[in-house]
C-alpha cells in the first residue's frame, strides 16, 4: 500500500467511527512506522511493533492508526507527507459535504455514495502532489 | 419490525429514564414524576439533564446516578450506538476489503489475510490489541502478510456479517485479476460509491 493510498483508506475509517478526544495522535502514526521500520535490529519484529504502537497511540481510533502503519516509509520526508495529507484531506473533506444541501445530491447519491465520491475526486485533484 | 424501528427501540432502551428504572432506582410512578418535571423545566427555557432532575427531587441517589451512568454507557456500546462503528453496515467491510488489493499482496498473503479476518472473528472480535495479535501469528506463518493490514481491517469490523464480507472483498479483489489501475484507492472508491448507490438503500 502506498501511503497516499493508505491516507484516503484512513480517513474513510477515521469517518466510520466516533472521533476521540486526542484523534490529533493518529498523526505520529506514519512518523512512527517510519521510526521503528528504520530501526534494523527489530529485524521481523519491526511489523507487528509498529502494530502495536499504532494502537497504543489512540485505541479507540486504532483501525485509522493502523491503516497508517501498513505503508513502508522509505524516508522521514515521507512520513511527514503522509501524516500531512491525511490532516488536510481531514479538513478538505468537510467544506465540500457543509455546502452540499441534500436537495441538491440525487437520492440515491446521498449518505456515503456522495462522500466516497467526493473521496474520489480528491484523489485525483491530488495525485500529482504525490509524484512530488 | 424493520430496522429502523429496531434502532428506534434499541435508542430508546438506552434513555437514562428506563436504565434507572431497569436498575430499580426508581418506580415507573418516579421516573414519570421525574419526566414532568423535566418538561416543565424545560417549557420554562432551563435545560437540565433527566439525571439531575432526578437528583434534585432526591430520587436516586449520587453513587445510582453514576452506576445508572456507566450501565447507559454500556448499552449504548453493545448496540454500536456509542464508540463502535457508524456506518458499519454499509462501510466497515467495504473499507476492510480494500485493504489486501490496496497492499498488492501476493496470492498466499491474500489467502492468509481472508483467513486471519475469519479466524479473528472467534479470537479477536472488536479489540484492536487482538487484532494485532492475529496479525502477528498469520505474518509468522505466512511471512508475507502485514499484521497492520490485518489489524487495521479486523478491528474495522462488527458482527460475523461484515467479517464474511470484508473476507470475500478482500479475496475477490485479491485474487481475481484486475487490472493494476483498479489497486488504487482512487478507482476502488468510486467503484465503492457507485455500489452503494446503485444496490444501497435510498434514502
Amino acid at each position: 500500500m502506498t501511503p497516499y493510498d493508505a491516507t484516503f483508506v484512513a480517513l474513510v475509517a477515521s469517518r466510520c467511527l466516533e472521533r476521540p478526544k486526542r484523534w490529533w495522535l493518529v498523526l505520529l502514526a506514519p512518523l512512527l512506522a517510519y521510526g521503528i521500520g528504520s530501526c534494523e535490529p527489530l529485524g521481523r519484529f519491526a511489523a507487528p511493533l509498529a502494530a502495536l504502537a499504532a494502537v497504543a497511540l489512540v485505541p479507540r481510533w486504532a483501525p485509522v492508526s493502523l491503516l497508517l502503519v501498513v505503508p513502508v516509509y522509505a524516508t522521514l520526508a515521507q512520513s511527514l507527507w503522509a501524516a500531512a495529507t491525511w490532516l488536510a484531506l481531514d479538513v478538505l473533506f468537510e467544506i465540500p459535504l457543509e455546502r452540499l444541501r441534500d436537495e441538491a445530491i440525487a437520492p440515491r447519491l446521498r449518505g456515503w455514495p456522495i462522500r466516497l465520491l467526493i473521496l474520489g475526486v480528491l484523489y485525483y485533484i491530488l495525485l500529482p502532489l504525490a509524484w512530488l | 419490525m424493520t430496522p429502523v424501528d429496531r434502532s428506534r427501540a434499541t435508542e430508546e432502551s438506552c434513555h437514562f429514564g428506563r436504565v434507572v428504572l431497569s436498575l430499580g432506582f426508581i418506580s415507573p410512578e418516579q421516573l414519570q414524576e421525574a419526566l414532568d418535571a423535566h418538561e416543565e423545566l424545560k417549557a420554562s427555557g432551563v435545560h437540565a439533564v433527566i439525571g439531575d432532575v432526578m437528583l434534585d427531587l432526591q430520587l436516586i441517589t449520587a453513587a445510582e446516578c453514576g452506576v445508572a451512568l456507566n450501565e447507559q454507557d454500556r448499552l449504548l456500546r453493545a448496540s454500536g450506538l456509542l464508540g463502535g462503528v457508524r456506518g458499519a453496515p454499509s462501510l466497515g467491510w467495504l473499507v476492510a476489503g480494500m485493504v489486501p488489493a490496496l497492499s498488492n499482496l501476493p496470492p498466499s498473503g491474500v489467502i492468509a489475510w481472508v483467513g486471519a479476518i475469519l479466524l479473528g472473528l472467534a479470537l479477536a472480535q472488536s479489540s484492536a490489541l487482538r487484532w494485532v495479535g492475529v496479525g502477528w501469528i498469520t505474518a509468522v506463518i505466512v511471512p508475507v502478510s502485514n499484521p497492520a493490514a490485518i489489524a487495521g481491517a479486523g478491528s474495522l469490523l462488527r458482527g460475523w456479517r461484515m467479517h464474511v464480507g470484508a473476507a470475500l472483498l478482500g479475496g475477490t479483489l485479491g485474487l481475481i485479476p484486475l487490472p493494476e489501475t483498479l489497486h488504487q484507492a482512487g478507482p476502488l472508491l468510486l467503484l465503492a460509491a457507485i455500489a452503494l448507490a446503485v444496490f444501497g438503500r435510498k434514502r
